[in-house]
């Protein structure tokens, strides 16, 4: 009798195992497929400001600017107001997205199928934070400021076809508003991060209307805390996060006149000035970020252990 | 050789029903083994228990891993259907390759692929555009085409017509298993599966009935069918479980010799199903 020979079924798996991609990279493209939203809608919302771009009848109101430093204002107000749309799609595409990752699956049992694969809980969970607070926010990003730089060369383009002449283009200017995006959305991303994770939690935890149960708990208790102390400390708690953030990416205006030119002026001193640093500095930030790290360890653990399929 | 699992003493509750209530059980490497009981019976407690994904009282090893707290270990060795209705909906065939191709190491793509010619789908098709019948193909091929060492299969071929749940022994028979490997199963349709167990294990309301070899079987288990005549004499020998067939009676014996009892009527070996029903029916 011989040896037998190894078969080649048992070799095959080494080679395979050699040429296997990092497993995270495949768990961020999974939620790209199931949730085609996230790139869809950043995508859809570029493309009609860039049809808005070639086809809408914008024109730079030279009337509120005439000192070249106005103008300037004027720019980076107009490439500030193009960017917004793309601010509110983040915005509702991670919150769907957040309350809906660890849901649908439980919801379709496609859990048993996602569990019969060697990727841990702790991994899975991460590479949907990854995609809810870092993928995404930085695609948006990029995408609004491709689109921004796509629609202001479309309108230069146009002004010049129409020889109106009457266009500005400043790129320290554009450069400057990307610099403050890019702080504006880290900041939106940390300050947001306990929400984030919140939504998380509930998404992992509900056995149904996610949504219900990520509005009870805070009406709950800022109803119960009114009723047993007349006080309305959740309240200003939950107000202060939803909205806060916005009280320190403001940066304190100089002196404001009601006249055009003076607004102009300064809003030019509002791009030239801001800093990130005070956002950064503000505790509640990172004791937010902190919150959202145990309601994320909360959130692993009840995927592990949660068992309704 | 070390047993693939290893249950000592197993027990699930859910509020006052006992799903497992002291299951004690092992399985040796390179067995198929059908997980037998009725709806209830703890069979699907038991799956999840070995998979670790229900907590539990008692001692449980899989592969000589604690299925609770080394999960993520245990599955790169571990294959399951839970059912085949759980591939997301969403899902494209080339995406659930590249899906599994990018976690696991232990697929074998071009394997799944070979399979997958085989049969009607198309790379770009959608789990919601497919038949029943086409998904399990889907899951089968994805499955199969991972080198693992313990298949556990909770009614894999639940709502597919007969064609389908043929065709899927037979692939499993024939293109997979080996005595490397071993497979667990459940089924309702005991009766199809009869020819490739090797092993049997009957649950009921959590309790395990008989978990034995198939081949010891024969020996230990014997059918009497006997007319009105022999009734009295037969019922004698104290068989464990007597049915009505056609005015005739069926008998079961547990530990009498066929010699004795073949003086009284036909004598052969039950079938699964039929002493699946004996016992459970007795008990």
């Amino acid at each position: 009798m011989s040896t037998p020979e190894p078969t080649p079924d048992a070799i095959a798996p080494v080679a395979v195992a050699e040429r296997h991609p990092p497993v995270l990279r495949t768990l961020i493209r999974r939620e790209f497929w199931e949730h085609r939203a996230l790139w869809i809608a950043p995508l859809s919302v570029a493309a009609l400001l860039l049809i808005g771009a070639i086809i809408g009848k914008v024109s730079f109101d030279s009337s509120l600017a005439t000192l070249p430093e106005q103008r300037r204002a004027l720019f980076g107000v107009y490439m500030t107001l193009a960017s917004i749309p793309q601010y509110i799609t983040l915005l509702l595409t991670t919150t769907i997205y957040a309350g809906d990752c660890l849901y649908t699956e439980r919801k379709d049992r496609s859990i048993l199928f996602w569990k019969s694969m060697p990727v841990s809980d702790r991994l899975t969970v991460l590479s949907k934070l990854l995609v809810v607070m870092v993928i995404v926010p930085l695609g948006i990003y990029l995408i609004s400021g491709v689109t921004t730089l796509l629609s202001s060369g479309i309108y230069v383009v146009r002004a010049w076809q129409d020889h109106t002449g009457d266009t500005y283009w400043d790129a320290a200017t554009w450069l400057r508003i990307q610099g403050i995006s890019l702080v504006a959305v880290v900041a939106g991303v940390l300050w947001y991060a306990p929400v984030t994770a919140f939504l998380m939690l509930v998404s992992a935890w509900a056995r149904r209307n996610v949504w219900l149960w990520v509005l009870l708990p805070p009406v709950v208790l800022i109803m119960l805390e009114r009723i047993a102390l007349g006080t309305n400390y959740v309240m200003n708690v939950v107000w202060y996060r939803l909205g806060g953030v916005f009280a320190y990416t403001q940066p304190a205006a100089p002196g404001v006149g009601d006249a055009a030119g003076q607004q102009a002026r300064s809003l030019n001193l509002l791009f030239a000035n801001v800093d990130p640093f005070p956002v950064f500095a503000n505790i509640d930030l990172w004791l937010g970020v902190g919150v959202a790290v145990l309601l994320i360890v909360a959130t692993i653990r009840i995927r592990q252990y949660r068992d309704d399929t | 050789m070390t047993a693939v699992i290893e249950a000592r003493g197993l027990r699930k509750s859910y509020g006052s029903n006992r799903a497992l209530d002291d299951v004690t059980f092992s399985v040796a490497p390179g067995r198929i083994v059908g997980m037998i009981g009725a709806n209830g019976a703890g069979k699907t407690t038991a799956l999840k228990a070995i998979l670790g994904l229900t907590s539990f009282k008692g001692e449980l090893t899989v592969l000589g891993r604690n299925p609770r707290t080394q999960r993520d270990d245990l599955m790169r060795d571990v294959c399951f259907v839970a059912d085949v209705a759980v591939l997301p909906q969403w899902f494209k065939v080339s995406q659930a390759l590249d899906y599994v191709a990018g976690v696991h190491p232990r697929f074998n793509r071009a394997r799944a692929e070979e399979f997958l010619s085989k049969t009607d789908l198309k790379m770009k098709s959608r789990v919601r555009e497919l038949s029943r019948g086409m998904v399990t193909q889907l899951h089968l091929a994805l499955i199969l085409a991972i080198d693992a060492r313990l298949l556990v299969l909770d009614e894999p071929t639940l709502g597919l017509d007969l064609l389908y749940r043929r065709q899927f022994y037979d692939t499993l028979l024939n293109d997979y298993f080996d005595k490397e490997r071993t497979i667990l199963l459940t089924t309702h349709q005991v009766e199809e599966i009869e020819h490739l167990l090797t092993d049997v294990l009957f649950l009921r309301q959590g309790k395990v009935m008989l978990a034995a070899p198939v081949e010891t079987l024969a020996e230990q288990y014997v059918q009497l069918t006997v007319g009105p005549d022999e009734v009295e004499a037969a019922r004698a020998l104290r068989p464990f479980y007597e049915r009505e067939i056609f005015g005739r009676t069926a008998m079961f014996f547990e530990g009498q010799s066929p010699e004795t009892l073949a003086q009284l009527g036909d004598v052969r070996s039950p079938s699964i199903a039929d002493l699946f029903v004996a016992k459970m029916q007795a008990a």
